[in-house]
């Protein structure tokens, strides 16, 4: 149990007694909930997750072979219920773990009473009848500038400059950052999201959803939420006044209500 | 003197060599330098409330930018040193570093966020070299790993061979010494049956009585038995001690000494020796059956032929425990051993301590060696004209 506390960074907070579960999506981690959790917090028992892979999760032996599958991810959060005796939870996942939670309603009906997707995209690059709102070129041209650019140099500079012991505020400093994971694992975990396709998943779930939109979203536009929508059978879809891929940052409130209007 | 120029911070902001420009909380570019319009080759209407940040970044910068730096920026209000490539109006690119800042007013309502753009083409350069040299010494260090872990490989594989090879030497060794140990009990043991024979083959022939005669022939054909008997023992044991194994079985002390005395029938009626023993606390003991006989021979002998000058030796034999420790002592009444002057090589090889023209001075060596082989001690005690006391010490469990 330890074990996998550990593995997840699991916190728990809260105490009610009906679960709401928080998952971050891709880039980030668990304190992207900051804003959002206090408004649920006297009603709910708040847990939040770092994916592994990301932010204070367990890095060591990171599986790369496992975690090529979105569903390995979902077979966590599934243990992590089962583990804490979780039943009847209400689900909240960003991007990336948006679709996670889906995959979660595919694999283990019941478990999830409330599906709350933010921002989700089955699939980010385009063909014939979908608008995914990437080429196939623009994401190997992402993760190409992920790998030399961002991630490269700053990464690869990075472990050296938070391994050096004789300067112990700029390894603190990086780790304030929460954005900054492991460089090879965030390109892994980059491409599993980007160049996933779970589309044919989506008809099977069957749990109540709700799928919030931001209006202006350069990675999961509007027409990507609404065929999220068209595809999930009993889902809700509202388009939030936010700027930007994080609603839940850049307008936390708006989002908030959104989650609290549709739950009520 | 001139006066020095006037500041124009208009001038100075235009003119900087980064480039600024100025978002709305929703992402729109209300306001950018000369500079930025330089590097980008735009117009400024261009830009202004027509352009996001977004819009100068490719596909790749644009998820980056929803993923990292915006999520950054609006958790702890600012972000610094983020590397893009940035958009010309062309379509090309060129690489930058970002610091963007949110302002906000007093009443802490969010108002706009700053944006400083360095170009950084010609580091870019240095970087990417130092990255493809990072990248190469990544590989190499892959490759000496792994030429390691092979060279680790062998070096295990050949421990290996070598503790094998140790292990046969120690065995040849071991081998070698009992080649020879059993060498030494075969010429020494032997010796003294074989005299033993000669003498009893004299009283034969000096002997005119019938009766005589024939209990004489009788003792020679016991001796001989009891030779051969060594001999087959002897012979069996060096078939059966492989892999340092010497066998051990049970025996009885009383048996052994039956055996040897035959063998040295001759001598106990020439020098009228009185052999006597006490088993009784330890009747038995689990040893080597060639070692103890020859121990108890060895012993035997000798106190028979370094017997005192004028008295017939007494020699007695008694066993006792003592702790885990199974202990032979063999007690006579000869003419004893100056403990002073041969404290330390009583059981060197090759020492004789008296004149005696018997003595090969192999004996107690030999006996030494072969009880110290299986974990024991052998120690005397002595009083010149008064005797001798050997003490050995056998260990129990072997």
């Amino acid at each position: 149990m330890n074990h996998i506390i550990r593995r997840n960074n699991i916190k728990i907070f809260g105490d009610c007694e009906q679960v709401m579960f928080f998952v971050h999506g891709y880039g980030c981690d668990q304190s992207m909930w900051r804003y959002v959790t206090p408004t649920f917090e006297p009603h709910y028992k708040i847990v939040l997750i770092d994916l592994v892979g990301s932010g204070k999760s367990e890095k060591e032996n990171y599986d790369y072979d496992r975690y090529s599958d979105l569903r390995s991810y979902a077979e966590d959060i599934i243990e992590i219920c089962d583990l804490l005796n979780f039943k009847d939870i209400v689900y909240v996942g960003h991007s990336v773990s948006a679709m996670i939670g889906a995959l979660i309603d595919v694999e283990k009906p019941d478990l999830i009473k409330d599906l709350i997707l933010i921002g989700p995209s089955p699939c980010y690059v385009n063909d014939e009848n979908y608008h995914g709102g990437f080429t196939k070129a623009d994401i190997d041209q992402m993760l190409e500038t992920l790998d030399s650019n961002y991630l490269g140099w700053s990464s690869t500079m990075a472990p050296v400059i938070m391994g050096n012991p004789e300067r112990p505020e700029l390894a603190g400093e990086l780790e304030n950052s929460f954005c900054q994971n492991d460089p090879k694992i965030a390109k892994h975990f980059a491409r599993v999201t980007f160049t996933g396709d779970n589309r044919s998943d989506l008809k099977n779930v069957e749990v109540k959803s709700l799928i919030i939109q931001s209006n202006q979203d350069a990675i999961a536009g509007i027409d990507v939420g609404k065929y999220v929508h068209e595809n999930i059978k009993n889902s809700e879809f509202v388009i939030i006044d936010a700027i930007g891929h994080c609603p839940h940052l850049s307008a936390p409130k708006a989002t908030a209500f959104a989650i609290k209007n549709y739950l009520n | 003197m001139t006066n020095p120029p006037i500041l124009d911070y208009k001038a100075l902001y235009n003119a900087a060599p980064c480039g600024y420009f100025c978002t709305t909380s929703r992402g729109d570019i209300i306001e950018l330098n000369e500079t930025l319009l330089e590097f980008t080759n735009y117009e400024r209407e261009d830009v202004v409330n027509k352009k996001q940040f977004r819009d100068f970044l490719t596909p790749g910068g644009k998820i980056f930018l929803e993923t990292h730096f915006l999520p950054l920026l609006q958790f702890q209000g600012y972000v610094q040193e983020i590397n893009f490539d940035f958009l010309r109006q062309d379509g090309t690119i060129f690489p930058v570093l970002v610091n963007a800042k949110i302002i906000k007013d007093d009443s802490g309502n969010y108002n706009f966020t700053l944006y400083t753009i360095v170009n950084i083409s010609q580091r870019k350069s240095y970087e990417k070299e130092l990255l493809k040299a990072k990248r190469d010494a990544d590989d190499l260090t892959e490759k000496l790993s792994k030429s390691y872990q092979d060279l680790k490989l062998n070096a295990k594989l050949i421990q290996e061979q070598k503790s094998e090879l140790e292990t046969l030497n120690k065995y040849l060794k071991n081998k070698n010494s009992q080649l020879s140990d059993f060498a030494h009990i075969i010429s020494h043991n032997l010796r003294s049956p074989v005299f033993n024979l000669h003498m009893l083959l004299d009283f034969y022939r000096e002997s005119t009585e019938e009766e005589e005669k024939s209990m004489y022939i009788n003792t020679i054909k016991q001796v001989a038995v009891q030779m051969d008997e060594t001999l087959n023992e002897l012979i069996d044991s060096l078939k059966i001690q492989e892999e340092f194994l010497i066998t051990k079985e049970q025996l009885s002390f009383e048996d052994i000494l039956e055996k040897i005395t035959i063998m040295l029938t001759g001598d106990i009626k020439k020098t009228e020796a009185q052999i006597t023993h006490d088993f009784s606390e330890v009747k038995t003991i689990v040893y080597s059956k060639v070692y103890l006989k020859s121990a108890m021979f060895n012993l035997l002998t000798n106190a028979i032929k370094y017997k005192a000058a004028h008295r017939a030796p007494k020699i007695h034999f008694k066993t006792f425990n003592a702790g885990d420790k199974i202990v032979l002592t063999v007690e006579d009444n000869g003419k004893g051993i100056d403990m002073k002057k041969h404290k330390n090589d009583l059981f060197g090889l090759n020492k004789t301590f008296h004149n005696n023209p018997d003595a090969k001075g192999m004996g107690l060596y030999m006996t030494k060696v072969q009880i110290e082989a299986l974990g024991g001690k052998i120690t005397a005690d002595s009083e010149v004209n008064q005797g001798t006391t050997f003490k050995i010490v056998f260990r129990k469990n072997l």
